[in-house]
Parts: structure tokens; sequence; C-alpha cells
């Protein structure tokens, strides 16, 4: 939140309800890993991004930052831009411990809920990204492909690379470790 | 009442080539009555600060307290001063007056400050889960770490 502009916190207060809600439905992995995809995106939407690079967000990537410093101004823009997915991502988190408290509860076995909820997430970014590559590669001839298809796959790399390998990946196993012990 | 939550998230910032301009939440309601803003946005945060209370349960009541409170208000006055640079017409009334009551540090400093206790309390959450004191706080510290901490207050 201290990265988010002022108009965009209220729409935390959202996020939470969401969440909350979801949290008492008592869902089953998979159903957690999708909806934790689709909100992932409309809070991405939400907070002000679009598929135009014209849209990202620069005014809380200098926070705390006297001069440039490369990896501290990308870490921050990253962090105020994908903050719905983030939020998301520690939000799903959650949701998966408690699903790992109730399946050994029921079960009584580890169940690995993390990899089941990595491997989805992993086919979802691969798929799409193989996607936007092929579209790229077939019509990379064409006269205004590169208009519209520049900002596509500078967004697709922000979301594999940092949003997918760095967050959901990274720091989704930090937490789920942390919390799983 | 989730899909409702997410029905009115939906429309709160209006954005793409084709409806650029077109009426959105932030647009035609809180820009016309910033005290409304202020009012959510001291409600999200009071409410973060009570998801975080729970997580410092390993020091005692006044320090976890006294942490959590600093944590949100130094939060809520490096807000106050970013929106005084960044969106100035939305301070206004209580918020410009809280704003001058706040010193007038640097924006640098504030943000330092915030990032810091930030780092503070989940370095701290972090340490709880890493050695525990008694296996059924730490479930629940360690379970409830994760989203409120840095991640609510850090975005």
């Amino acid at each position: 939140m201290t990265q988010s502009r002022a108009t965009n916190i209220p729409l935390f207060l959202l996020l939470i309800t969401i969440h909350h809600s979801l949290h008492r439905l008592n869902l089953s992995t998979a159903h957690i890993t999708t909806s934790s995809i689709l909100l992932q995106y409309a809070s991405f939407f939400a907070f002000g991004g679009s598929n135009a690079i014209s849209s990202v967000d620069l005014s809380s990537a200098y926070n705390g930052i006297s001069s440039f410093n490369v990896v501290a101004v990308g870490v921050l823009t990253l962090i105020s831009n994908w903050a719905g997915p983030i939020y998301w991502t520690s939000a799903t988190n959650l949701l998966l411990l408690q699903r790992r408290t109730d399946d050994a509860a029921t079960l009584g076995a580890g169940t690995g809920v993390f990899k089941t909820h990595v491997a989805i997430l992993t086919a979802f970014a691969a798929s799409s990204v193989a996607f936007v590559m092929a579209a790229c590669t077939a019509l990379r001839a064409h006269l205004f492909i590169w208009t519209v298809f520049s900002p596509k796959y500078l967004y697709s790399m922000a979301w594999s690379l940092g949003q997918h390998l760095l967050i959901n990946i990274g720091l989704g196993s930090l937490l789920f470790w942390l919390g799983a012990r | 009442m989730a899909v409702a939550a997410l029905r009115v998230a939906r429309s709160w910032n209006q954005t793409g080539q084709k409806f650029a301009g077109e009426p959105d939440i932030v647009k035609t309601f809180l820009i016309p009555e910033p005290s409304r803003l202020w009012v959510l946005l001291s409600l999200t945060y009071v409410l973060v600060s009570f998801r975080i209370l729970p997580t410092l349960q390993g020091l005692p009541y006044v320090v976890s307290t006294g942490l959590t409170s600093l944590l949100i208000s130094t939060a809520l006055s490096f807000k106050l001063a970013f929106t005084v640079e960044d969106a100035p017409e939305l301070v206004v009334g209580l918020a410009r007056t809280l704003h001058g009551m706040s010193q007038g540090q640097s924006l640098l400093f504030r943000a330092r400050l915030v990032f810091s206790l930030i780092g503070l309390s989940g370095g701290f959450a972090v340490y709880r889960c890493l050695t525990g004191s008694s296996p059924r706080t730490v479930l629940t510290s360690c379970k409830s770490h994760p989203a409120p901490l840095g991640y609510s207050p850090g975005q």
C-alpha cells in the first residue's frame, strides 16, 4: 500500500473482502489456483494497469531512493504496478496453507498442495507466452504488428519473468515454506 | 458479496484505449469529494493494522501495539506527503491540516522510515516463524504473517 497511489488504496478493502469470502468457501487446490490467476489479472487491471506501455505508473518508483539505481527503481516499479497480483500471491498462500492443514487432517499425508499450485500456474504462464511468441513469429513480416505486439510482448515478459517466476514461485514458495514450518 | 466487491473493483479505474476518459469510480466518486478518499484510505490502513497486530504476538503487548501504530502512522504520513506532491487537489480540509502537523520531513526520509519499519516487523515475524515459542502460536502467527505483513503495507 505504500507503493500504490492514494486513490487505489481503497481497492485493497475490496480485495480483502474477496479473499475473506474465498477463505470461507474451502476450495480445492485447483480451484484456488484458478481463482488466484483470474484475480491476479483482474486486480492488475483494476489498479489501472492496461496492455499499453504508457500506463506503467512510475510515480512510486523512486520512493526512498535519492539517485538512480537500476535494481531499486526496477523493483519499486514492479511492486507498484503489480501491487494487486502480489497481494493475491500472499493471499493465495494463506488459502493453500489452509488447504494443506485440511488435507493433512482428512487424508493424513502431505499431498503436495504447493506443487500442484505451481504446476497449474506454470502451465498457464507457459501456454500464454507460447501463444504470444507464436503470433509474433507468424506475423513478423506484417506491417503494423509491432505497434501492437511489442507492448504485449514486454508485458508478457513482465508477467512471466517478474510476476510468475519471481513473485508467484519465488516469494510464494518462501511464504509457503515459512507457513508450513 | 465477493462478486459484488469484484464488480466494484472492476469499475474502479478505467483503462484501455477504447474507453479512456469514460467515467469510473475514482473520477466520479473520489476526486470531486476527496474526504471520501481519505475516509476509505484510513479505514483500509486501520484494517491492515488489525491484521498485522496478531502476527507480533511474541512481543509484550505494549511494544507490539506501539510498533503497529508507529508503522501505520508513518505509512499514513508518507501517503499524505506523497499525495501532496503527486496530486495536491486530493489533499484538502482535514487531510491538509494533518499534513501540516507532521513537521515537513522530506519524502525520502518518510519513505525510508516506512520501509525499514515494514522490514523490521516482517523480519520479526519471520524470526518467530523460524524459531517459534509454542507450536500453536507459531502456527497462527506464521499463517497470518504473509498476507497482512509486508505485502499489504509494502504494496
